[in-house]
Order: C-alpha cells, then structure tokens, then sequence
C-alpha cells in the first residue's frame, strides 16, 4: 500500500474496532455460537461414557453405581439437553450436506432437497439399527 | 429521477463519513433525498453527490450488480447499492458505511489491497503441467465438465463476503471467503492441474482451515457463489493432501485435473 495519494497527501486509513459482543447484535451469529456451543454438550456426553467405561473397569458394583447415578432426575434433563443439542446440530450440518457434498448426474447438479431428505432418512434407519440391537442383545 | 416532481416522498440517508485531512475518527452525517419505488441506493448517493454535497465519496461503475464496485454496509448488512432500494427502508432512514472488516480510506471508499493480494495469491488461473504447443487448439470441455465450477466462477470480487464473515473480521491473515472460493473454482476445472500449488495456501491455517462454517459469506452473496460451500468441499481436499492420500481426490476432482 503506498503512503501517498496521486496528489501527494498522506493516506491515514482509519480501521474500525470490532465490538466484543459482534455474536450478540446479529441473530445469524447467535445463531452460530449457539451450534458451536453444541461441542460442548456432545464432549460431556463423551465424557460421561468414558466415566462409565472406567467404572465398568472398576467391577459390577461401581458400574451398578454409574447406572444408578445416570437414572437420576438431573442426570436425565442433562441428556435431554444434549439430545436437544446433538439434534440442532444434526440440522444444520445436514442443511449445509448439498453444498459441501454437491452430487452430479450428467450434466445436472442434483437438488439439495432430496440430499438433505436421504440424511435423515440414512439417520433414521442408522439409529432404530443401533436402537434394534440394543433391545435384541 | 426528475425534479420537477414536488410530490415526490424523501428519506433520510445518514452516511459515516471520514476525510483523512480533518476527521480523526469517521463521524455520521445526515442527508435528506427524493426517491420513488425504484430509486436504488446508489442512485440516493449519486444524487447526494449531484445535489448536497459533492465531497461524498463511494465507488461505483455498472449500476448493475456485474461490477462489484458499490459494497457498502447499508443498515448494518453488507450489500451492494445498486441492487438495494431505498423504498425497503421508508419511512425509516438509511444508514450507510464503507464494507465491514476493511479499513476505510475515505467515506464509503475502503483499503483493498489485502483482498487484491490475496486473490491473486491462490492463482486464479488454469496451471498446465506442460502447456499444450498452440497449434494444438484450445482445452475442451463438455457441458458436465462446466458444473462442478461454474457456480463459483459467477464471483464479481464485491467483497461482500469478507465484510460478512467474522473470522475475516478477527484474524485478517485468514485468506477469506471469496479468494478460497475462486482457488475451488480453479481445482474443478477439467482443464487444470494446479491443485498441489493451490494447496499450499488452501491447505495452511489461514487458508480453509481459518472458516469455521459460518456461513454468513454465502448469506450476503449477491452471485450466489456460495463461498462457504466451496471451502468445505476444500476441506476435504486439504484432508487428503495432508493425509497422502490424494489418490481418492479422483472422487472429488474432475478428470482432467487427476
């Protein structure tokens, strides 16, 4: 960048500071943060599993006590919360699926509404697999 | 715009004005101008520069939505003036500033030379390994081989994207929306090969890995570019590099481009 206009004065850019509350004033980056945020649900829900592993590990008396304590009144409005959580990322990571996985047939670009249906509907079927297993074994 | 009408309805246009020589700091002045239903802002500071005060400065050329000169903020959002229209805010006012997350040189003009360089640095350009002698012809290609591209090659440089995007706004060594999206546009191209020398930008923190996915690039996008989208798809080429394993880049690249 050069320090002089064509007709020789000094440039002086003036930069704006940006406010720390930038992700408050726009409801698309509350928006943002709030998925962002999510992480943070599904890393306690992680950790929550390993806690349980390592109970496992312990002996059937430990791993009966982890049973007991996710069963508890809390401990299930937390999971409620990540359910909640999980989800409202699912929906805009699935949103966002045609576009970053864009798929061509021909010289055609396919639609992104069937894109985002065959997610969820790979979802569906995924979890009442996983649900199915867990009731049969 | 004719004068001779009296009836015609005003509206207020505030301006964040900033002159280097006087203003330490960029203060807000207030116009009042004649519209009607298709009075473009543009037009209202055109006729604010005709009319009220010649000293306003903004850049401007096409008037319509081709040449990306007139990003402006414009009541907080980045637009382009020529295709935003003053009736949308009556009876309210408008309040317009220079583009967001670029230094103002002067009133609604903004420093472009991190964007300029910046575009330039991810070779916008069809790399060949070994340029075809020119008695050979040109690269052909089929319209399948236009798809993959061709949304990303609509960008008209506006700059709409980086005033838009917040990570731009925290860390301006972050390569930005609208440069990642034309070094896509370049690697989709079946006549290219210059995808390992994108890459190395691409691939770099201040490349696709500075986007958080956001979004807000492709919100604001008057082309339909879809910036965030290009970047995500990066992602994954950057992953395989990374990884050595660009041989499953055949399931993402087009043919020509390995």
């Amino acid at each position: 960048m050069s320090e002089f206009t064509a007709n020789g004065a000094t440039r002086k850019p003036y930069r704006r500071p940006i406010k720390r509350s930038w992700w408050v004033e726009k409801a698309f980056f509350t928006k943002y943060m709030v998925r962002e945020l999510t992480s943070v649900f599904v890393g306690l829900y992680s950790l929550i599993l390993l806690l349980g592993l390592y109970r496992l590990t312990q002996g059937p008396l430990a791993f009966g006590a982890w049973l007991i304590g996710i069963s508890s009144f809390p401990s299930v409005v937390l999971h409620l919360m990540i359910l909640g959580a999980a989800l409202f990322h699912t929906i805009t990571w699935f949103n966002i699926a045609p576009q970053a996985m864009p798929l061509q047939i021909g010289d055609r670009k396919v639609p992104e509404r069937p894109i985002v249906i065959g997610h969820w509907v790979a979802a569906a079927v995924l979890s009442l697999l996983v649900l199915v297993l867990f009731i049969v074994l | 715009m004719s004068e001779q009408q009296s009836d015609q309805q005003t509206i207020q246009i505030e301006i964040l004005r900033y002159r280097p020589e006087t203003d330490h700091e960029p203060v807000w002045q207030s116009y009042t101008v004649p519209f009607d239903p298709a009075t473009s802002v543009l037009e209202g500071l055109t006729y604010i520069k005709d009319h009220l005060d010649g000293s306003v400065s903004f850049r401007w050329s096409c008037r319509m939505a081709v040449c990306g000169s007139c990003g402006m903020q414009i009541n907080g959002e980045p637009k382009l003036a020529c295709q935003t229209f003053l009736r949308e805010f009556h009876p309210g006012k408008v309040r317009i500033e220079a583009l967001a997350n670029f230094a103002i040189e002067r009133d609604l003009v903004v420093v472009m030379d991190d964007f300029l360089e910046k575009l330039t640095a991810i070779k916008p350009y069809v790399i060949r390994d070994q340029d075809k002698p020119l008695e050979e012809g040109e690269y052909l290609q089929t319209p399948a081989e236009q798809v993959p591209y061709m949304q990303y090659s609509q960008c008209i440089n506006c700059m709409l994207c980086y005033s838009a995007c917040p990570q731009y706004a925290l860390n301006q060594e972050f390569t930005g929306p609208a440069a990642l999206a034309l070094a896509h546009r370049y690697n989709m191209d079946s006549r290219d090969q210059g995808v390992d020398q994108r890459m190395e930008i691409l691939n770099m923190e201040e490349g696709v890995w500075g986007c958080t996915a956001v979004g807000a690039c492709s919100e604001v996008c008057p082309k339909g570019v879809h910036p965030a989208a290009a970047i995500q798809q990066s992602k994954i080429l950057g992953t395989l590099d990374y990884t050595k394993m660009n041989a499953l880049r055949k399931f993402i690249l087009p043919k020509g481009a390995r």
